[in-house]
């Protein structure tokens, strides 16, 4: 078993090796590398956020009401006199959180559904395509909004309500990749050596769409946060008084022309969080495979 | 001799929008125990569909739908999916043109042969580690131990067609179908894995059905050679008789280019393969043929019998019907 050992030892070296590859490729790309580390930043403010605040950002003081940013409190202060800066800071998490929750919810359905869809195919794959027609002849935000009036406010409604919404676009995209690869060689080849169709769709088509799917998901990441935002500037999102990046702009846009500073910095959040997942998206896709660039395409 | 696979009146009809493709049209042949059947023919012979079909790997549009394929007495094409399954990979294997895509990129080469044992022993394919360094071993694959960890795309044509045939021999099948697998391999490694593919097969004595349209290496490795033409089986016989008295006209042609090779100018059979669509009436090689009778024209000829071989020509039945 001594050499058994050393075998499964050096298969994860070869993995490692793969992975150091991918990594200085998507270094040698500046704007995603640069996107990277902001969302890094981010991240980690989402998650050290409230142990790290200047000042809790839910305590008011009407007395300071929209002051403009200072030395004191570096983003202003809100219509509450509640410090900006700490409520961007916690606001992250949600804002984020629900972004990166929903993604995963509507992912799994998604590319589970369309993997069913277009490597079974048949009737199974039209009574989920036409499933599919009927969720998209709604724009994906009405969609959210629909599916969150009936389901009521609140962030376990909302993630949900965001990942059903985008689980059309994820079988759809799946669903193609699926019809490139099932007609790959190496797809007979592993039906020829007597594998199950289960197995070969879990462990040989999943794999190889997987990449692909990452890299979507990392757009569409861009996708639900301003999904997430847009439901909190209606008021159909994260409720008040926690602070949400949306939720916020829609508090404070009464005073657009007065204090601009209580929307600028959630608004500014909102935008370079967007702009670096889709830049990190583009980078990622660079760096996995040249022809994941070609899939994506072809599956639109 | 023992008979292992027996293949009657097999018809595998592909339904395209322009048309029927009949690409094997009532092909009868056997292979019989620890034998090496070579199929001889040119593209769109219907060579390979032969192969997929005996597995039942032939995809819509294509069907099978006439014949019977009797493996070991069984009618494989009467079997359910999954007692089929049971059979693919353990029982007969094929081994594929091109080795390049006939490997997933995504996994080391060593778990995907792990898988084969997966498949059909269950056990994990990383308990079946030894096992894989073995069989790499046996197809002289140098370093195995290092080898198994390695992606499909960081090894050559030729290595990976050795772990195709040893995935292919892993289970010992008792039928080993190999689908032209030196023709994209450069002329250098061919030779090697020809070898290779036939020192296996003995080892674990299996029959073969070796597929190309090289009829020169046949002549060194099969015991018997049949030639399709147009979906058809226009002859059978032993490897011998075939090279030195071929009988069908299309085989006479077939020998007469091999045994010229190098002559200056580039030898061709006159004309071009028919469509498979509207195949020409009658014997499918009468417009390329240079025997060719009235009756070839009206008529398709008859499987005869002379002396155990088997030919489908006028010339030999005299008689139509």
């Amino acid at each position: 078993m001594g050499e058994v050992s050393i075998v499964i030892e050096k298969l994860r070296e070869a993995k490692a090796r793969q992975r150091a590859l991918l990594w200085l490729k998507f270094k040698s790309n500046k704007a995603a590398f640069i996107s990277l580390c902001i969302l890094t930043f981010i991240f980690l403010l989402a998650i050290l956020g409230p142990y790290m605040v200047p000042e809790s950002p839910y305590d008011f003081n009407l007395s300071r009401a929209l002051e403009p940013p200072s030395l004191n409190s570096i983003f202003g202060r809100d219509e509450l006199g509640r410090n900006i800066l700490s409520r961007v800071i916690v606001g992250s998490r949600f804002s984020i959180g629900v972004a990166l929750l929903s993604v995963l919810l509507g992912g799994c359905i998604g590319v589970l559904l369309g993997l069913v869809s277009g490597y079974i195919g048949g009737k199974v794959d039209v009574v989920i395509q036409r499933f599919t027609d009927i969720l998209l002849a709604f724009p994906t935000i009405l969609l959210a909004i629909a599916l969150i009036s009936v389901l009521g406010v609140g962030i376990g409604n909302l993630i949900v309500s965001i990942g059903v919404s985008t689980v059309p676009i994820y079988i759809r995209l799946s669903r193609s990749l699926v019809f490139q690869i099932r007609s790959e060689d190496y797809i007979t080849a592993a039906f020829a050596l007597g594998k199950s169709g289960r197995y070969i769709m879990f462990r040989h088509v999943l794999p190889n769409i997987l990449p692909a799917i990452i890299v979507q998901s990392t757009y569409y990441m861009g996708l639900s946060l301003l999904l997430a935002s847009g439901l909190g500037f209606l008021g159909l999102g994260v409720q008040p008084p926690i602070p949400e990046w949306g939720a916020m702009i829609g508090s404070g846009r009464t005073y657009i022309y007065s204090s601009p500073h209580v929307i600028i910095f959630p608004g500014l959040f909102i935008l370079i969080s967007a702009l670096c997942f889709n830049l990190t998206g583009d980078g990622l896709r660079d760096a996995l495979d040249p022809r994941i660039k070609v899939m994506i395409r072809r599956a639109g | 001799m023992q008979e292992i696979l027996r293949i009657e009146n097999l018809k595998v009809y592909y339904y395209l929008p322009q048309g029927i493709v009949k690409a094997v049209d009532d092909v009868s042949f056997n292979v019989y125990t620890d034998e090496v059947l070579g199929i001889a023919g040119e593209s769109g012979s219907g060579k390979s569909t032969v192969a997929h079909a005996i597995l039942r790997l032939v995809k819509p549009p294509g069907e099978i739908i006439g014949g019977r394929i009797l493996f070991k007495g069984r009618d494989l094409l009467k079997l359910s999916e999954d007692e089929m399954r049971a059979l693919r990979g353990r029982e007969i294997t094929l081994i594929f043109q091109d080795p390049s895509t006939y490997l997933n990129p995504v996994y080391t080469v060593g778990f995907q042969i792990g898988e084969v044992y997966e498949a059909h022993e269950k056990v994990k394919p990383k308990k079946a580690i030894h096992k894989v360094v073995d069989i790499l071993r046996s197809v002289k694959i140098p370093d195995p131990t290092r080898r198994i960890y390695s992606y499909p795309h960081e090894l050559s044509g030729g290595m990976k067609q050795r772990i195709l045939i040893s995935m292919g021999i892993a289970l010992t099948p008792t039928l080993i179908i190999a689908d032209e697998p030196t023709s994209a391999l450069d002329v250098t490694i061919q030779a090697q894995i020809i070898e290779l593919l036939d020192e296996m097969r003995r080892e674990i004595r299996a029959s073969m059905i070796f597929i190309t349209h090289d009829l020169h290496l046949l002549s060194e490795i099969s015991n018997r050679i049949m030639v399709m033409y147009a979906g058809k089986c226009v002859e059978i016989g032993e490897t011998s008789k075939i090279t030195s008295d071929p009988l069908h006209p299309y085989t006479k042609a077939l020998m007469q280019l091999l045994r010229y090779p190098r002559k200056s100018k580039l030898q061709s059979l006159r004309g071009s393969p028919p469509s498979l669509i509207n195949p020409p009436r009658g014997c499918r090689f009468h417009p390329r043929c240079l025997y060719s009778m009235d009756t070839c024209r009206e008529y398709e000829p008859n499987i005869v019998n002379i002396n155990g071989r088997t030919v489908s020509c006028f010339l030999y039945s005299g008689r139509y019907g």
